[in-house]
């Protein structure tokens, strides 16, 4: 250590340059954001699941405060809610109704919150892609993502893709400080608190599901949902990955995602795995139900189905 | 209501009456029957002509007592092309076609059929959807979509409608059904669809997942003709919501500028 | 008494001829260029780097790849050199792990400076973090180039030490470490390799044969890049270097570059022959795919030069003909391989994206100014390093020896 240290003295011969360091040594040290005050709260806070029953109550209140504050409002609510025995959310959607409207990307990120962007630049995240395949074809390659027009397009069939909330995750796995892992009720979340940045789960993801946070999410005061979940749509940090949660504020209250309730033609179906009488078991019982991407052996609990 | 009970965890449908959209319904009805200016293409009065023709529901006969002789598939409309006028109750004359035509002379044998849909509508207390359908697809009431497509030519009103009864369904062993009950008469025709939204598959449901986490909510579920126009029912073409834009490779984007960017649209909130 | 060689140490670092001072100087601006780019990225976040959600990773990452197979083929000679006791090599090991030690800071800061939170670091530290290892390859990077950096401090640091004390090293000081260094050498770019190799969504790198091919090109460009090494200190300095040493690294390079190439015929092969819809990647490096070929001219440059130096290296005359004609081919395969080790590699991972869009990525300005200031970091640890083990080999730096400023206390 001493010898690493020795380097960088050693770099900083010229008394000129020397200065320069430092300005930007000090200039680097004001992280993450010029908008953004150092917190230290915030810095040495624990993982999640580290987290007793009343630090987490402390750091729920202490979110509450710093959202209502950053957006100006004063009902914000970040809820921690657990997951319930016996659960495990799936997702089917029905290939033969859905028409590919977008209405399930708009509802998405205004339930959760996400950086709306500027849409000249297009780096608003959308949890949801909606691929306009050709009938006859699973192949995502030959997929439009950019389709404008009236929809259900001759000759098309639509596929909206978003987290699969794998099994056995390849984005859980690549995490080199368990920044994301599956609940028990089989939801795949991240600890924003927790994220360090580095993206290798997203380069893992076979959905290309999880977005990262490139610049400080900018949300308008009054687009806000202050009903959020700390594991869900509380308001991110610059720098940190996120993804679809199945709504885990809206599910784990008993509620649907909101893609699901938004859908015009009722595509989307929402429901508990280990419930026999669920829907999502009445579809696996009766559709021909697939998975996207099986080969990858990700084992996911989103299904797609044909009539 | 049986048949509602099958569905696990819904609770039936029970929009509130909606008294306003009797004033709706009067021109709904006109449409539907081909009473408004005939559109481009297909109008209900082909379409009527050739279910009569093919049915025999209507007086032909009355007139066409030589009805035999003529082998060859007509054009009713082509035989008839002299404009027919029609006073209705409120004495407005309208010129109409003959399938028009003959649409109304089944409403005259029944004389009190004009209110009677409103009325039924307010009795029953619901809604067919054909609001929602109308305000989801952003048509308004001119609009010429209400032309009967169903059945592909195969079917007319009274397949659906009670001959006698306007306020009723008619199955097709003639036991009649209220208008809450329509999807039962859908699924007359259509049974795997009704089998499936009995489990919840096909159709749409709103609201809890999981009812017993919140018993004060309810779940949702529509009925077919809440998303389906039953005269017209494929799903209508609508413009999507703007794709994705790809985000721009930011060459040479300037770091500062994109900051003063960001507190011009104020996007930050308080700081 | 360590602490008296620490500071002599800096100060030696600090001294030298004109040429010298001012390759320092130029790289410490370049340094501090970057620095400043730097403070701008984290101020303002990765979004003013040229990456997307579509390519996520891009210059920075490429750079780490590229320089971990620098870093494993820091130890290509310590196998001749300590296996088999080859005196003449032994000297020029010190070197090569000197290089192994700048190209494990670049790694390391390529890694720093892509990161999104890197206040969060210690995130990754235990016990206050939480370390996922041993199941994601990420932290196996993390504990294997740690390691290797602490291996190749170790090594040459005491060897130095001793030597400037003049005082005969215990081999059992060093010597297991040498032996462990080996083996860590071909595990840290293993680990890289699988880094990749593990990413079932990604069927460009979801092949057995990545971390062959690592192995086989960072044999190829690290021996390389030591060779120019030594050919500078062997120029510039009395550093004690035979001849052999340089024959026996060209060897090296000679064949890890035709294994390399036979590799990637066999990839090639496999992808085209088959054409089965995993081919899109390589399609899009190698041809260009729906109207995007940004990178089909460097890949095409990277083959080209690498064929040309693999022939210019076969040919014996060439190794005689003047220093330039020497030293031409090994620069074009390190070039080569930056390239195909690089952005080569990472870019079409990434494009199509796993739902099948095409996105080309383009590096930003202040992302070019960051990797060109880690690099000058790295080449300065590399230049500071190698000039104080020559001051110790030629014997200028000796405990017993009155520096020349004679300001020093003992």
């Amino acid at each position: 250590m001493s010898r690493k240290a020795r380097f960088k003295e050693g770099s900083c011969g010229r008394r000129g340059f020397l200065k320069l360091l430092t300005v930007t040594a000090v200039g680097a040290m004001a992280l993450p954001s010029e908008s953004e005050a150092f917190d230290l709260d915030a810095f040495i806070q624990r993982h999640f699941k580290e987290l007793d029953k009343e630090a987490l109550a402390k750091t729920l209140r202490r979110l509450e405060e710093k959202y209502d504050h950053d957006y100006g409002r004063d009902d914000f609510k970040v809820r921690a809610d657990g997951p319930q025995p016996g659960v495990h959310y799936a997702y089917a959607l029905n290939l033969s109704k859905c028409i590919g409207c977008r209405r399930c990307v708009q509802a998405c990120v205004e339930e959760n919150n996400q950086h709306r962007g500027d849409p000249e630049r297009g780096d608003r995240i959308d949890y949801i892609r909606v691929l306009e395949m050709e009938k006859g074809s699973l192949n995502v390659e030959k997929s439009e993502h950019f389709y404008d027009h009236e929809v259900p397009a001759e000759g098309k069939y639509y596929m909206p893709v978003q987290c699969h909330h794998c099994n056995d995750a390849p984005c859980v796995k690549a995490c080199p400080v368990e920044a994301t892992w599956q609940e028990p009720d089989g939801i795949v979340v991240v600890d924003y608190n927790w994220c360090i940045g580095c993206r290798y789960c997203a380069a893992a993801c076979p959905y290309w599901a999880r977005k990262f946070n490139w610049v400080k999410p900018r949300i308008p005061s009054e687009e806000i949902n202050p009903d959020t979940h700390y594991l869900g749509n509380r308001p991110r940090y610059q720098g940190v990955m996120e993804k679809c949660t199945f709504c885990i504020n809206r599910v784990r209250r008993g509620l649907n995602p909101a893609c699901h309730d938004i859908c015009p033609t009722g595509s989307r179906k929402f429901g508990n795995l280990l419930d026999e009488n669920s829907v999502i078991r009445q579809i696996i019982a009766t559709k021909r139900v697939f998975i996207l991407k099986e080969e990858v052996g990700t084992d996911p609990s989103f299904y797609y189905f044909f009539d | 209501m049986e048949h509602l009970g099958n569905a696990r965890r819904l609770s039936p449908i029970l929009h509130g009456t909606k008294p306003a959209a009797s004033g709706l319904w009067i021109p709904l009805i006109l449409m539907t029957l081909g009473m408004a200016a005939p559109a481009a293409g297909l109008t209900t009065s082909d379409r009527l002509a050739v279910i009569s023709d093919q049915l025999g529901y209507y007086p032909c006969m009355d007139c066409h007592g030589d009805q035999a002789t003529y082998t060859q598939p007509r054009i009713l409309e082509e035989e008839h092309v002299e404009p027919l006028l029609y006073t209705d109750t409120e004495g407005v004359v309208h010129q109409v076609t003959f399938g028009e035509r003959l649409a109304i002379s089944q409403l005259i044998a029944e004389p009190k059929a004009w209110d009677l849909r409103s009325e039924m509508l307010a009795k029953v207390g619901l809604s067919i959807g054909i609001r929602e359908y109308m305000e989801f697809n952003g048509l308004s009431e001119e609009d010429s979509v209400w032309v009967l497509t169903h059945g592909g030519g195969n079917i007319w009103c009274l397949n659906c409608h009670d001959i006698e009864d306007r306020n009723k369904l008619v199955k097709l062993n003639g036991e009649k059904l209220t208008f809450n009950q329509s999807q039962l008469l859908c699924g007359e025709c259509h049974g795997p669809a009704l089998h499936d939204w009995e489990l919840g598959i096909h159709g749409k449901t709103t609201g809890y997942w999981n009812l017993a986490m919140d018993s004060g909510d309810v779940s949702i579920r529509k009925l077919c003709v809440e998303c389906h126009n039953p005269h017209a029912p494929a799903f209508a073409s609508m413009q999507a919501l703007p794709p994705p834009v790809s985000r721009i490779p930011r060459r040479g984007v300037d770091a500062p500028e994109t900051a003063a960017e960001d507190r011009e649209n104020g996007g930050h909130g308080h700081e | 008494m360590y602490l008296t060689f620490v500071f002599r140490s800096i100060r030696g670092m600090l001294r030298g001829g004109p040429a010298y001072r001012s390759w320092v100087f130029l790289l410490a601006c370049i340094a501090g260029f970057g620095a400043l780019a730097y403070s701008r990225q984290a101020q303002h976040g990765l979004g003013i780097t040229g990456m997307t959600d579509e390519v996520s990773w891009g210059l920075y990452i490429a750079n780490f790849t590229f320089l971990v197979g620098i870093a494993a083929a820091g130890v290509m000679m310590v196998i001749p050199g300590y296996l088999y006791h080859h005196k003449e090599i032994k000297g020029a090991v010190l070197l090569g792990e000197i290089v192994a030690i700048g190209a494990l800071i670049m790694c390391l800061l390529f890694v720093v400076v892509d990161l999104g939170r890197p206040d969060r670091m210690w995130h990754m530290i235990p016990p206050f973090g939480r370390f996922h290892f041993p199941v994601s390859m990420l932290s196996w990077d993390v504990v294997v180039l740690n390691g290797y950096l602490l291996l190749n401090l170790h090594v040459p640091g005491y060897l130095l030490y001793k030597k400037y004390r003049g005082e005969k090293p215990a081999s059992w000081l060093y010597l297991p470490f040498v032996y462990i260094s080996i083996i860590w050498a071909v595990s840290i770019h293993t680990v890289t390799a699988f880094l990749y190799t593990g990413l079932a969504g990604k069927p460009f790198w979801n092949a057995a044969i990545l971390a062959p091919r690592f192995i086989a090109s960072a044999f190829c460009a690290g021996p390389a890049f030591i060779i120019l090494v030594l050919e500078i200190v062997k120029r510039r300095t009395a550093f004690p270097l035979g001849d052999r040493v340089i024959g026996f690294l060209r060897m090296v390079v000679l064949i890890a570059g035709l294994i390399n190439i036979f590799l990637l015929i066999s990839e090639v092969f496999t992808e085209f022959y088959a054409h089965s819809a995993h081919v899109a990647s390589a399609q899009y490096l190698f041809f260009g795919l729906h109207g995007h070929n940004q990178l089909v001219p460097f890949i095409w440059t990277s083959i080209t030069l690498n064929v040309t130096a693999l022939l210019a290296l076969m040919s014996r005359q060439l190794e005689h003909r003047g220093t330039l004609l020497r030293v031409i081919p090994l620069v074009m395969l390190i070039v080569a391989i930056w390239i195909e080790k690089g952005m080569g590699l990472v870019i079409p991972g990434f494009t199509p994206t796993p739902l099948g869009e095409i996105l080309e990525y383009h590096p930003t300005a202040n992302e070019i100014a960051v990797t060109a200031g880690v690099w000058a970091i790295g080449l300065l640890v590399m230049t500071v390093l190698i000039k104080h083990a020559v001051d110790i080999e030629t014997g200028v730096l000796r405990q017993n020896k009155a520096p020349a400023g004679g300001l020093v206390r003992p």
